[in-house]
């Protein structure tokens, strides 16, 4: 029988609620990202240069836009005669179908979809976050060390760590206890929810948990724990390097910051590792004679006539003559109109902000209130949202409507 | 269009192009920040619905193929029809003559493909249209042959060129082969469109008689025995064949009327994907009235200028009017003005290279200045 070595299952079905309307429509994994990518195509360009070609993309929340976008898999390289990329949403099966109920229960459904690649090796991923690994080197020190289970950490400052699942482990990286979001933690080495199984043993686990009513069908909280209690061979792997959740509005915004910079954080010059992702064909872009960018990144099809500073612009974003946008990401085909003003703003897909608007003001013409989500002085405004002219946006608004007129000082 | 073949003849190594198409034919010149010159025939085709497209190629055909792949970024990898790239054959008849000897020297491909129709086209013209209209003119005209051509006021500096008259029907009634002076403003852009049994039948013809020139042996001999039509193509054309035009086509990307045209429609021009990372702008960038591909970073002062994809412009440089291809890297200091640099060229640090408006200067891909 063809089998492949290790097959990948990358959790993509969480909504990301704490991204607000970002996530409205679609699931947090097809967020835009820095640029030209979405969040998911990180985990899959990893996986592709990791040499790890077959995919399971597991969906659930809002899945249409991640399948058109994910398609045959040819942007990762991932579209194979053996593998390559599948989306794996819920199924009925006779009477009993349903949704997923947790990330084991997930895996648990997809079963099926495995075994028919007669795997050793499962690496579980999940599609919120922005990081480069190769997972491959993760794969071989899991075989050196014979383990059952190696699942990836990293370092998070102390005071930081009791919103993370915690791992404490020996010298030799012997995992001996696990903690989820524990209140004092031992250690602040935090799993990153990269976890690579035999898939035997993985296989009984997932039918035991299945069986157990008590289970919230979680790998955090309840596989990983009861893995731990029969003291299988669990080993903890440190990844160094930038490694972040995108799971707020706040996250995102300063995780696309993270690229700009004389040494940026989140370095993505790269060629042996680079992130790949569908591509809208767009030229490069214009910079008009009075334009003036500092210190931001602009992708293929933007147009700049205004001013751009410590900003990211997203493919086909344009900037009119005389508008400004600094400290601001603006999502594809968004349009600044002439004289207009973001400042520490995300402006997501299809947005029209009008001539002489404010997105960022401390002096808002508009009932100012602050939503929760916006934390850090981001303002956020949602897809296809039109602002119209001379409206002021205060700091940490989230609109999700269109504001044609009404700015009161008229 | 899927009834219709299209050939797009790669071209040789134009000498008038000199340095830059000394590694590779015409259509694999890079042109508009991150195209190649045949992405927009074989873009205008594939947007017509054409599904099977055959490249014949001469000389130093290996840096098209390799942009070409299998024709996925043309969405052209197709179990029936797609793209093919036929390298020269050199069985029979030794090198090719004209452009008849190399249509003939694919003529099992053009039979096997089973088409109705054959679109003829050159791969030097930067414009971005369907041939749908061309063909219901085709068919509405009964003709033979349908020449797709535009109007150019000023056709002196052409290289070669092919003037037509046509009647009032856009019939054509007389044609001249590179006249000294210009008879007529309606330049042939050597798109032709005829039925493929046609064709077959006319290469046998010409060749058994030793002629091997669509234009002058087809056209010019039969304009008065056969239905040859014109089509005016009415948008913007940007027509490569010198140094001095290749510098002005891509300058023209710098219009927003122009590239509105080409880049804004309904119909995208695709291109080989290569993954770049966004641009990145530093603390002393200075960019103006320029187009700017992925991949780069930019440091220095940039002015009326092309930037291909991967290309690093150092501190304290100032680049005005000029076209830097792929992966080049320039080092502080520099000074360049009126230049083109081909692939990968490096410019060390405090080095100036300044050309003239119509005489740029160009630098040879790998060249380290």
């Amino acid at each position: 029988m063809y089998s492949i070595e290790c097959v990948a299952m990358l959790l993509a079905g969480g909504q990301g609620s704490r991204l607000g309307a970002l996530t409205k429509e679609i699931a947090k994994p097809a967020v835009p990202f820095g640029g030209k990518y979405r969040i998911i195509d990180f985990p899959l360009s990893n996986c592709a240069n990791s040499g790890i070609y077959t995919v399971g993309v597991l969906t659930q929340y809002r899945p249409l836009e991640l399948n058109t976008y994910i398609g045959s898999g040819q942007p990762w390289d991932m579209d194979r005669l053996h593998g390559g990329a599948f989306v794996l949403p819920p199924y009925v099966k006779g009477k009993t179908g349903e949704w997923y109920k947790g990330t084991a229960n997930a895996i648990y459904q997809n079963i099926p979809f495995i075994e028919q690649f007669n795997p050793e090796y499962v690496l579980v991923l999940s599609g919120d976050h922005i990081y480069k690994m190769d997972y491959r080197r993760m794969l071989n020190a899991h075989k050196e060390k014979g383990a059952d289970v190696t699942i990836a950490v990293f370092n998070v400052p102390m005071e930081d760590a009791s919103r993370y699942g915690i791992m404490s482990a020996d010298e030799n990286g012997k995992i001996y206890d696990f903690a989820e979001k524990p209140e004092h933690p031992k250690s602040n080495q935090a799993s990153m929810g990269v976890y690579i199984f035999s898939w035997e043993i993985l296989r009984k686990y997932l039918i035991a948990d299945e069986e157990n009513p008590a289970s919230s069908k979680d790998f955090g909280k309840d596989v990983i724990p009861a893995m731990l209690g029969d003291g299988l061979n669990m080993y903890a792997y440190a990844f160094e390097g930038y490694w972040k959740d995108v799971g707020t509005v706040y996250s995102l915004w300063e995780s696309n910051m993270d690229l700009l910079g004389k040494v940026p954080l989140l370095n993505l010059y790269d060629d042996r590792w680079r992130i790949y992702s569908r591509n809208d064909g767009l030229p490069g872009h214009y910079v008009s004679p009075n334009a003036e960018i500092k210190n931001s990144s602009v992708t293929e099809g933007c147009k700049i006539y205004g001013k751009v500073e410590h900003s990211v612009l997203y493919s086909g974003a344009v900037v009119e003559e005389g508008a400004t946008v600094t400290n601001s990401i603006v999502f594809p085909y968004s349009v600044v109109k002439k004289g207009a003003v973001v400042d520490r703003a995300i402006i997501a897909n299809h947005c029209e902000i009008g001539e002489n608007a404010v997105i960022g003001s401390d002096e808002p013409n508009i009932p100012w209130v602050k939503d929760k989500m916006c934390t850090h002085g981001i303002t956020l405004i949602a897809d296809k949202v039109k602002i119209g002219a001379n409206v002021r946006v205060g700091r940490e608004m989230m609109i999700e409507q269109d504001i044609l007129g009404g700015g009161c000082d008229e | 269009m899927n009834e219709t073949l299209g050939i797009i003849m790669a071209g040789n190594n134009s000498l008038e192009l000199g340095e830059i198409t000394k590694p590779r034919p015409v259509g694999a010149v890079p042109v508009a920040s991150r195209y190649r010159i045949v992405d927009f025939m074989l873009s205008n085709m594939v947007n017509s619905g054409i599904e099977r497209v055959g490249i014949p190629t001469q000389t130093h055909y290996r840096s098209l193929m390799d942009h070409l792949g299998s024709g996925g970024a043309w969405d052209l990898n197709r179990k029936r029809h797609g793209l093919v790239v036929l390298p020269p054959y050199m069985g029979g008849g030794g090198e090719a003559q004209g452009d008849l000897d190399v249509l003939n020297s694919i003529l099992d491909y053009v039979k096997n493909s089973n088409r109705r129709y054959v679109l003829i086209t050159g791969c030097d013209m930067i414009f971005n249209t369907t041939f749908d209209d061309m063909l219901e003119a085709h068919k509405r005209n009964k003709a033979d042959i349908t020449v797709m051509y535009h109007n150019m006021p000023d056709c002196s500096e052409l290289v070669h060129h092919v003037g037509l008259k046509t009647d009032e029907t856009d019939r054509i009634v007389d044609i001249e082969i590179d006249p000294i002076r210009a008879f007529s403003s309606q330049i042939s852009m050597g798109i032709y469109l005829m039925e493929r049994e046609f064709l077959e039948y006319h290469l046998n013809r010409c060749l058994s008689r030793g002629l091997h020139d669509f234009a002058k042996d087809i056209l010019l001999r039969e304009k008065d025995r056969l239905r040859i039509f014109g089509y005016e193509y009415k948008g913007y054309v940007g027509r490569v064949y010198n140094i001095a035009s290749y510098y002005s086509c891509n300058m023209d990307m710098l219009k927003p009327e122009i590239t509105g045209e080409l880049f804004d429609g309904k119909e995208p021009v695709f291109t080989k994907v290569k993954d770049q990372v966004p641009t990145i702008y530093g603390e002393e960038a200075n960019v103006k009235n320029s187009m700017v591909a992925d991949g780069c970073i930019i440091n220095g002062t940039v002015e009326n200028c092309i930037i291909f994809r991967g290309v690093q412009i150092e501190e304290g440089t100032t680049i005005k009017n000029s076209i830097i291809m792929q992966n080049s890297l320039i080092q502080a200091g520099v000074t360049l003005n009126h230049a083109i640099l081909d692939k990968s060229v490096i410019v060390r640090k405090n080095k100036t290279l300044i050309g003239q408006e119509n005489y740029p200067v160009v630098v040879g891909k790998n060249t380290v200045v």
